[in-house]
């Protein structure tokens, strides 16, 4: 039951936003845009396989996280998503946009540089404090965290402060 | 423990020197690397650096190698860096030198960035991929996952600076 909640209703929610969205007039025409070349692909799935990894790594680590705090988590990120969605049809404004250009890819590509050089920093301050070179599950989780926390605080400072 | 803080020390004054050397000399103004991408530059020095400790560390030592892995990687690493080395000379003569086609510009800032991106897609996905089925990360696996990441930047330079420009 707990598996079946921590994995369908999370689908479920996903499931009723796209079919809210997508529905609408004019929407899915937009979705090209969206899923268009202009995108900077290649960050996404970067952090997306740095996330995982850190995740397989927080359950190597036997961090168990409560059934419900996740599921609430969600739920919670849902109707924030679900507000804006409603705010943006009421005021009668698509809700697919084509956010994104060169300079928006560019902050990407620049936050994902400084997590890799934070990554690699990382990767060679670790056998000066293990004194060994092994990783376990404890240090690449804060290797892959280092670089996901720097991912996004570049992101927002070159998005909000640089721009 | 004092001949690593010493190793530590000497690597991050080598890499603060050559940065000091290159930006201070005379002949070559600030202007000539206003373009360069020092971070995703240091990023591959320290990579470069936890790199060859890995590989070298226990050679240097007298202990030979133990896995298979560490033996390919001794052969291939050096094979590697040649082949780049080559490559760069061909490529320098052939679309770089003095009549250059390719001046330095933001184009070649973001050449470095977009390869320091892809370097890390590769180390995020070896990692991903290594702990699929596994909890710790041996030291073999390491050097797989850094490799990874300087073969991409390697790569990803030399597609974006020479024939995506």
């Amino acid at each position: 039951m707990d598996n079946f909640l921590q994995i369908g209703l999370p689908i479920f929610l996903i499931l009723i936003f796209y079919a809210f969205i997508l529905t609408r007039k004019g929407e899915r025409q937009r979705t090209k845009y969206i899923l268009g070349s202009s995108r900077d692909w290649i960050t996404y799935i970067t952090i997306a396989l740095g996330a995982s990894a850190m995740i397989e790594g927080i359950l190597d680590l036997g961090i168990k996280i409560p059934v419900i705090w996740s599921i609430s988590g969600f739920v919670i990120l849902f109707i924030v998503m679900f507000i804006g969605v409603i705010l943006r049809y009421r005021a009668g404004k698509p809700i697919i946009r084509p956010v994104g250009d060169e300079r928006i890819n560019a902050i990407k590509a620049k936050s994902a540089r400084n997590a890799f050089f934070a990554t690699y920093v990382v990767f060679f301050v670790i056998p000066f404090i293990k004194k060994s070179y092994t990783l376990d599950a404890t240090w690449y989780v804060v290797t892959l965290a280092v670089g996901l926390v720097v991912f996004f605080a570049s992101y927002f400072f070159y998005y909000y402060r640089e721009a | 423990m004092i001949y690593q803080i010493l190793y530590f020390a000497a690597v991050v004054v080598l890499v603060i020197s050559l940065l000091l050397i290159t930006l201070l000399r005379k002949k070559q103004p600030r202007l000539s690397t206003k373009y360069w991408d020092f971070i995703s530059i240091a990023a591959m020095f320290f990579g470069g650096f936890a790199f060859l400790s890995l590989l070298y560390h226990d050679v240097n030592l007298g202990q030979a190698p133990g896995d298979t892995i560490t033996k390919i990687m001794l052969i291939v690493f050096p094979v590697v860096m040649i082949v780049f080395m080559i490559m760069y000379l061909v490529l320098f003569f052939w679309k770089g030198g003095i009549n250059s086609r390719v001046n330095d510009d933001e184009r070649t800032e973001f050449a470095h960035t977009k390869s320091a991106r892809n370097a890390l897609l590769a180390t995020n996905l070896a990692l991903f991929i290594y702990l699929l089925d596994a909890e710790t990360l041996s030291r073999s696996a390491l050097l797989v996952v850094l490799f990874c990441g300087y073969f991409v930047y390697f790569v990803s330079t030399f597609f974006y600076y020479y024939f995506k420009v």
